[in-house]
């Protein structure tokens, strides 16, 4: 029969070995959580005892993260980091994660805390990684165009006519018609399409020989009618991934 | 996170090439104030094509401080088209990751080398020892791992 306390004293003795702590001096320590990261690192916290109560901060980790990620912490990004801490009475203050208890209160305040760091961390670092299929998807274009013989530079930022704009895949206009292409997935496929929109005008406002594509991953997301609607609309071609075995010729009247 | 592109090698390899620091993108180190953010970006190129911007950036920062609490350590990264191929931080422990697993645990100063496996989630301990635990150690450790000529900017005009 399995039996609860089994169970805890070895979840408990391996969070024990896993947790890592430092005495800085006779008012700070500084604990490491094995199991809450924010980007590449473990969150850590240190605890500081001030008058009778506790002061837990991040030592400035959780932004210095998203900044090494090349985040501009602007103000409504910290607003909208407020927002997130706020429901457990986490502050921020001077790019610190920053939060006061009472030393009987301690325990779960960590928690608290560590959970607070890793949820800035997971929404805006974990979730913008791209997904495998849509990598793969950008590998098989790549293949499509060097195949089709086509001279193109990855990851490009060109000129809009308002704004400038990331493209995965920049062909230069150079006598004949250039081309922008983006192959876009994940998350909020509407808004993404909505988005790309403006994007394509844009681009084109800027320079009419250079005309848009978009390559739109259908394997791991979701696009209602409206949002592929969206996109055949107003770019020069948008191909689902179904479809990527057409891209050649399509390159080939794109860009005559 | 944004997608790379360039591989590990390409990455080795630009380390290992002979650079020089062109300019100072930003600099705000020189503030007395001790709680505001202190950033030092240099716009490094290479020695063999001074004249092309290669997006690679040196990014040295110190977070602010809060009075009472422990001080925020400084952090550094190499960053090619914004992503950071080498960087140097502290951790109280940080696992090192090769091919998805944690094989080791490091305490203190590391450096992230960027793989194609694991990208910036392999570390090492620094190596040698970081001087100083301020900008101008970190500076100097990362001229000399990281082949970079700390120069004034009217330099590659001479």
């Amino acid at each position: 029969m399995i039996k609860v306390d089994e169970v805890l004293s070895k979840y408990f003795l391996t969070h024990k070995e896993l947790i890592a702590t430092e005495q800085v001096d006779e008012n700070n320590i500084i604990v490491s959580f094995p199991l809450h990261f924010v980007g590449n690192h473990r969150v850590e916290v240190s605890v500081t005892e001030t008058e009778g109560i506790f002061l837990l901060s991040d030592i400035g980790r959780t932004i210095s993260e998203l900044k090494d990620y090349g985040y501009s912490v602007s103000p409504s990004l910290l607003s909208r980091m407020t927002e997130i801490v706020k429901p457990v009475k986490v502050r921020i203050v001077n790019d610190s994660l920053i939060m006061d208890c009472r030393p009987e209160e301690v325990g779960g305040s960590l928690h608290s805390f560590a959970e607070a760091a890793k949820t800035i961390g997971d929404a805006y670092l974990a979730f913008h990684s791209r997904t495998v299929p849509e990598k793969k998807l950008i590998e098989a274009v790549a293949e499509t165009l060097d195949e089709s013989a086509v001279a193109y530079k990855e990851g490009q930022k060109i000129h809009g006519k308002i704004d400038a704009h990331s493209v995965d895949f920049y062909v230069p206009p150079n006598g004949h018609a250039g081309l922008a292409l983006e192959v876009l997935g994940g998350y909020n496929t509407h808004t993404t399409a909505q988005i790309w929109h403006f994007k394509c005008q844009d681009i084109r406002a800027f320079n009419s020989m250079v005309k848009v594509g978009i390559v739109y991953d259908v394997e791991d997301s979701n696009w209602s009618n409206k949002s592929e609607a969206i996109l055949r609309d107003v770019a020069d071609f948008a191909l689902a991934s179904v479809d990527l075995p057409t891209l050649s010729n399509v390159l080939k009247t794109t860009l005559r | 996170m944004p997608i790379v592109h360039f591989t590990e090698y390409d990455a080795r390899q630009l380390i290992l090439a002979r650079k020089f620091t062109f300019r100072v993108v930003r600099d705000t180190t020189r503030s007395d104030a001790t709680n505001s953010e202190k950033k030092l970006v240099y716009d490094v190129r290479r020695k063999d094509m001074p004249k092309r911007d290669n997006n690679l950036r040196l990014c040295i920062r110190l977070a602010p401080s809060i009075p009472g609490v422990p001080k925020p350590m400084p952090g550094m990264s190499l960053q090619w088209k914004g992503t950071p191929i080498r960087k140097v931080d502290w951790a109280l422990r940080h696992a090192s990751i090769q091919s998805g697993v944690p094989v080791v645990y490091i305490k203190g100063w590391h450096e992230h080398i960027w793989t194609d496996e694991d990208q910036g989630k392999y570390t090492v301990p620094v190596e040698p020892p970081l001087k100083g635990c301020d900008i101008q150690s970190l500076t100097r450790w990362a001229a000399e791992k990281w082949n970079i000529e700390m120069g004034e900017p009217e330099q590659f005009d001479l």
